[in-house]
């Protein structure tokens, strides 16, 4: 094996496992310890790990690009099972609006199998993880102004480009939920985006995890009664299933068994 | 119109907590025959128990007005007093006492036989009394000995010495056939003509239709419209029944079925199946509707082995199988999760964590019980399906729904992959129903099949993909879910 081989195969194995330690490294690429030990020093060089007692970690990488588009890994769980409800209700063909937030990234992760479905949305991290995910999928980016923290895009541009547009089915993220003031997201832009796009949608669907129930945001998107369709998960407040069943709202709470 | 004879006001009943009927308002007026109708689990029944004093007064909110006077029933004997008289659902004869004794007990003093009368001649009297009323009973038989029609039709003839003035049936007539409906034609004319008010609940009411001076419909609990028959067709009024049903409500996720797992062909036994055929795919949710005595609670029965078959063939992924007892039907990955909750599906006197391993199949081990694994799988699920009740506790601090979700834990816990349903969401409290059918969808993503048998209507519609209608042990028709169902009611 080549060095500069054996270099990418002990960056490889590093960046799997986080850490690694000299005489496994050494008797999975077939050469000396001393060759190994060599080898982690020029990586140190590099700054890609730090040598250590007989073996090496990785140096995590602290781009801001890079953090951006991974999601914390504490609490996902919610929205993977969120997503997961969500992709059932996308059929092969179908055209749909994924509107900012985390719940739409886990819903594009499931999407392998679909077949000629397009999806249009505002937010950059969601066509991020479509194209690493489910690279079948063909995205459509509004064009707007970027907002630097979240990624999503928001402005006039989008309602512009939206007109051209009659989607099967829209999902949007919302931000909390109380019986008197309904529906309600994070900022203005974002109320205003969703009530354009709930117009031309065939089917909307709210996706809520269970603790944004009694909690109110900031900018009102709709009364309680606007969405048809509920998808959130286990642990929502019993006062609310009653109500939405009572006033013939779907309300999906997957427990994911 | 003149005075109402009974009127309700703004009645509510809570039983254990759960809504049961919510502010009832009924009028009946003197001399009429006013009909119930509404889906099972509406509160028809939970309304004739109150009128009947089987929940005394204390126990509903609201008042009753019988006669220009407050009603207060503590018991059904004061019920009786004032010559309110009422037909349960289920026979309530004496088993194990002859026909006429039962036909003499417990009657007001006008027609009460002396005390001491021998049983002789009570016998000698009762058989007099159903020659006169044209029906060949022999009353010396005992009770348990009679075919329950036979029952019925004794509880109803004796409601000649009962001397009413208002008459409240319940389902009367669900298992009469077309003969045995003349003795309660004949019945309902002679009652009529003495000025009896009637107040009657049934599905099968086509066959007295024309009697039917007004009728209530019931819906969740409460008590939609009352209307004057007049005007109607009997069809309009199953049209009118169906009309309110909201399929959208139900969540439920379409997924492709997948190969045959089961498959029942013209199977029978010697009593309510007649000839029953059907196949479920993986993936899919099958509802079957039966009223009462349709055949639609011996079937989950018999497909978990616990009434014998008596014709048909049974095949589990196209393999002929022999389900003889429940072990057969565990042993191939069938579940029951049965109606009778309390009866036949949970321990009372064992704990929540033994009832939950009590299937063979869920504990690896099988000598040690009470593991640190157990325990942790215990928790596992039950912080998932919402249970916040210690292991160590018994089944009767759960709610309705709290125990439904219990017994499908244990079942969750299993390799089972058909599951049959028997009347899933009966008596529990909506939230409990919502995760119930979340459940139903959590179980199909995961490759299962299920089986629902529920006599109501609007959620199998909602939740099922096919729903097939039994009437009186044979298939009457199927819809898929996205028919409209305007023909549903040529099928009950």
């Amino acid at each position: 094996m080549l060095p500069i081989k054996r270099l990418e195969e002990i960056k490889r194995i590093l960046t799997a496992n986080k850490q690694a330690d000299v005489p496994s490294l050494a008797q999975t690429l077939n050469v000396t310890e001393a060759t190994i030990r060599r080898d982690l020093e020029k990586l140190e060089n590099e700054q890609f790990l730090t040598r250590t007692h007989g073996g090496a970690v990785l140096n995590e990488p602290k781009h801001m690009e890079i953090s951006l588009f991974q999601l914390s890994e504490e609490n996902i769980e919610p929205f993977e099972n969120i997503g997961k409800t969500a992709s059932q209700f996308i059929q092969n063909n179908d055209v749909i609006f994924l509107g900012p937030g985390i719940c739409s990234r886990f819903i594009v992760r499931n999407l392998k199998d679909k077949i000629n479905v397009t999806i249009v949305t505002t937010d950059l991290m969601v066509a991020h993880d479509c194209a690493l995910y489910s690279p079948n999928i063909s995205v459509i980016i509004t064009g707007g102004n970027l907002n630097p923290t979240t990624l999503d895009l928001s402005g006039q541009m989008i309602s512009n480009s939206l007109e051209a547009f009659y989607f099967n089915t829209s999902f949007f993220d919302i931000d909390g939920i109380t019986m008197n003031r309904g529906y309600s997201v994070s900022s203005l832009n974002k109320a205003f985006l969703i009530r354009n796009v709930f117009q031309i949608s065939k089917k909307s669907f709210a996706l809520c995890p269970y603790n944004r129930f009694n909690v109110e945001s900031s900018a009102i998107v709709g009364d309680i009664n606007m969405f048809q369709s509920v998808i959130t998960n286990e642990h929502v407040d019993p006062s609310f299933k009653e109500y939405y069943f009572q006033h013939r709202i779907q309300i999906f709470a997957t427990f994911n068994l | 119109m003149n005075k109402p004879l009974l009127s309700c006001k703004n009645i509510s009943l809570k039983l254990s907590g759960v809504p049961v009927i919510e502010n009832i308002n009924l009028c009946l007026y003197p001399g009429e025959f006013h009909l119930l109708m509404g889906e099972n689990g509406a509160g028809k029944t939970s309304i004739v128990n109150i009128l009947s004093g089987i929940y005394p007064c204390s126990a509903y909110k609201g008042s009753l007005t019988y006669k220009g006077q407050p009603l207060q029933l503590h018991t059904p004997k004061d019920a009786l007093k004032r010559h309110i008289v009422t037909i349960h659902q289920e026979i309530c004869l004496f088993e194990d006492m002859t026909i006429a004794e039962n036909l003499f007990a417990n009657l007001p003093a006008k027609t009460a036989l002396k005390s001491f009368t021998s049983l002789d001649k009570k016998i000698r009297l009762a058989n007099a009394f159903f020659e006169e009323h044209l029906c060949a009973i022999d009353s010396s038989r005992l009770i348990l000995q009679c075919s329950p029609a036979t029952k019925r039709k004794i509880e109803l003839l004796k409601l000649y010495l009962m001397e009413p003035e208002l008459l409240i049936l319940d389902e009367p007539v669900a298992i009469f056939n077309d003969y045995d409906m003349e003795y309660f034609l004949r019945l309902i004319t002679d009652f009529q003509k003495k000025g009896t008010t009637i107040l009657c609940i049934s599905h099968n009411y086509h066959a007295f239709f024309n009697r039917i001076d007004r009728f209530s419909i019931f819906y969740e609990k409460e008590l939609r419209t009352t209307m004057n028959r007049k005007g109607f067709q009997s069809e309009d009024i199953e049209n009118i029944l169906l009309s309110d049903f909201c399929q959208s409500r139900y969540p439920k996720i379409n997924i492709e079925k997948g190969k045959e797992v089961l498959c029942a062909e013209n199977i029978s036994n010697n009593g309510s199946i007649k000839d029953i055929s059907f196949s479920l795919h993986k993936g899919e949710i099958l509802g079957f509707f039966g009223r009462a005595g349709s055949g639609k609670n011996t079937l989950p029965k018999a497909l978990f082995g616990m009434e014998p078959l008596q014709k048909g063939k049974i095949y589990i992924d196209r393999l002929p199988a022999r389900i003889l007892s429940p072990q057969d039907a565990i042993g191939l990955g069938l579940a029951y999760i049965t109606d009778e909750r309390n009866d036949c599906g949970l321990f009372e006197n064992l704990d929540l964590l033994e009832n939950v391993y009590s299937i063979k199949g869920n504990n690896f081990q099988h000598f040690w019980t009470r593991t640190s694994f157990e325990y942790k799988r215990y928790y596992k699920y039950a912080r998932k399906l919402n249970i916040d009740f210690s292991p160590k506790s018994i089944p009767d601090h759960l709610s309705g729904g709290e125990q439904q979700k219990l017994i499908l834990m244990r079942w969750l816990m299993s390799p089972a992959r058909i599951f049959i349903f028997n009347e899933p969401t009966q008596s529990i409290d909506i939230p409990s129903k919502i995760d119930i059918y979340n459940m139903f969808n959590d179980l199909v993503l995961k490759g299962a099949s299920i089986l629902i048998f529920s006599s109501n209507l609007e959620e199998l519609l909602g939740v099922c993909d096919r729903v097939i209608f039994i009437k009186e042990g044979i298939i009457s028709g199927e819809v898929s879910r996205d028919e409209s169902p305007e023909y549903i009611h040529t099928f009950i």
